[in-house]
């Protein structure tokens, strides 16, 4: 996998992201934070992240929330920046929950027929 | 040899200029004639009735006599261009066809047999009828295009009583319904068909002037293209008279920058698909996108605001997909429509709407507004998936001259803001230099796929 960006690289250009956002859609803009939550703090709709997301996926040519990282974990900027470095990383498949949940019923019947 | 209507009405138009090709001028008398020699050959091959036979080429004299010879000798015929050449082999094994005649651009032509039995059973209901065929295959980009399988006889009917018919430029190909619709109104009615050996601004706006051409039935792409080129201040297009627009939705921008352009023109838009044929329809007026569908064959209704047809000369079915008609007939367009009395707006297609967290957003409406925003050339707006809203709105955009890609971004936003719901806004914004449309001049959206 190619080297990905650091992590200030990666924070200056989603906080850019953002602040592009937030610009757009008017009002004050607030200094960007990595803890600042982006609704929260932020003031972030879902439509501004949206945004934000493609943009993002646009000037890095990754996209951490199709496979690695759920979008409903990302609550504040750092983890924003967490999601790309994670999407820079390489990584295993994930294992398939439903499967495993799915191969220890199947365990316990075995076992219980055994008995 | 039975004397067809439609080749009783050629013999009656006698010396009058039918077709212009290569500037050079044929006569009802010289297509008549023609026609006959084609209705020998078929013959003279072996090409009975019901055959399926393959036209494969563009408006030539001989290969516009061979479709008419074919249809008067009752053929199930199929129109192929140039366009979907790499698909010919596999229409021609869905079509099940006999015979295949190819035209080059010298209007050369060869003639090949193929070894295929007709099975398919409503190729083998029009055979049983005696009727004349007509299979036409869908310009979609994705997936197997559609076969349809018309009865050309009942698209004919249409053209038995006479009505005017003026010189028209052969704008769209002869394998859409919109063209061969063109052909056959045109000449069963005495007019002239002019064609062009492609299909560029300068071209066509050059043969309107040397041709004195009153008809250009063509697409709103092509129209924005024309525009885009100037190529109407560098010719006399005096003679226009009518320009129909049709098979996209037309941008309203689109629609005011042509009528200003070109204000004794009537502009008019058609309504028609492979599967039901061309409508009539009355646009409210030139500088209107709401039109009226006309009755005299045709029922429509509105159902949840897509619109449905029913069609006297509606196709027989699909020779590759399962029926789309249901039990009553009725055909659904798939065009979202808005309605202010006897009157419909068409919006887009269902499927090319835009899911932005439950609200929806036509491509058209975004298109409209981004043409008409300074050095914007073309724009094609499609879906872009998005882990947050499920889509967002994608435009690719081509630029009539060199601006900083970042700065126009910003100022097509800032546009947008004071035009557009901000959820109809481009998320995504690319700047692309190719074409936003094939040799169709019909703007394909599935290439604006990011």
């Amino acid at each position: 996998m190619a080297e990905g960006p650091t992590r200030a690289e990666l924070e200056a250009v989603i906080c850019e992201k953002i602040r592009m956002a937030l610009e757009e859609r008017g009002g004050d803009i607030p200094a960007i934070r990595g803890a600042d939550t982006l609704n929260g703090a932020l003031g972030l709709s879902s439509l501004d992240l949206a945004i934000v997301v493609a943009e993002l996926e646009s000037a890095l040519g990754v996209d951490p929330f199709s496979r690695i990282v759920p979008i409903t974990s990302v609550r504040s900027v750092d983890d924003l920046i967490e999601a790309y470095l994670k999407a820079y990383l390489p990584h295993e498949p994930e294992a398939d929950e439903g499967l495993v949940e799915a191969a220890r019923r199947a365990r316990d019947r075995r076992a219980r027929q055994g008995a | 040899m039975d004397r067809h209507w439609l080749a009783q009405r050629l013999r009656d138009w006698g010396s009058r200029p039918a077709l212009v090709w290569r500037d050079l001028r044929w006569s009802y008398r010289d297509l008549d004639r023609t026609i006959g020699v084609w209705r020998a050959e078929l013959e003279r091959n072996g090409i009975a009735p019901g055959a399926v036979v393959a036209i494969c080429g563009d408006y030539s004299p001989n290969a516009c006599a061979a479709l008419l010879a074919c249809l008067m000798n009752d053929n199930i015929i199929v129109p192929l261009t140039l366009s979907s050449a790499r698909g010919w082999e596999r229409m021609m094994q869905t079509a099940e066809v006999g015979y295949a005649i190819q035209f080059d651009s010298d209007d050369q032509w060869r003639l090949e047999a193929h070894d295929r039995p007709v099975t398919h059973p409503l190729l083998r209901a029009l055979i049983e009828r005696r009727a004349p065929g007509l299979i036409l295959f869908s310009s979609g980009s994705t997936g197997e295009a559609k076969a349809s399988a018309l009865d050309f006889s009942r698209i004919l009917e249409k053209f038995i009583p006479e009505r005017p018919a003026c010189r028209t430029l052969a704008f769209l190909l002869m394998d859409h319904i919109g063209g061969l619709n063109t052909l056959l109104h045109v000449l069963s009615h005495g007019g002239v068909i002019v064609t062009t050996p492609d299909r560029k601004p300068d071209t066509i706006c050059a043969a309107i002037e040397a041709h004195r051409i009153e008809l250009l039935p063509t697409t709103p792409t092509f129209l924005r293209m024309l525009m885009i080129s100037g190529a109407i201040s560098r010719h006399d297009l005096k003679s226009l008279k009518l320009v129909t627009y049709g098979t996209e939705p037309m941008p309203s921008s689109t629609l005011a920058a042509v009528s200003e352009s070109l204000p004794w023109v009537r502009l008019k838009q058609t309504y028609g698909l492979s599967e039901l044929g061309i409508l009539p329809t009355f646009s409210r007026d030139s500088g209107s996108l709401w039109l009226k569908l006309g009755r005299a064959g045709f029922e429509h209704r509105i159902v949840d605001g897509v619109l449905w047809i029913r069609s006297g000369t509606a196709m027989l079915g699909y020779l590759n997909a399962p029926s789309p008609f249901d039990a009553d007939g009725w055909f659904n367009t798939q065009d979202l429509v808005e309605v202010d009395g006897d009157f419909i707006r068409i919006l887009g297609r269902k499927s090319e709407l835009i899911n932005v967290a439950g609200e929806k957003v036509h491509p058209a409406e975004v298109e409209d507004v981004l043409l008409q925003l300074d050095n914007v050339g073309d724009a094609t707006v499609s879906a872009k998936a998005n882990p947050v809203t499920g889509q967002v709105v994608a435009a690719k955009v081509t630029l009539m001259r060199p601006e900083d890609p970042e700065a126009f971004k910003r100022r097509l936003r800032a546009f947008c803001r004071d035009r557009l719901d901000r959820y109809k806004t481009p998320a995504l914004i690319e700047i692309v230099a190719e074409a936003h449309h094939g040799e169709r001049f019909k703007k394909s959206r599935s290439a604006a796929t990011f």
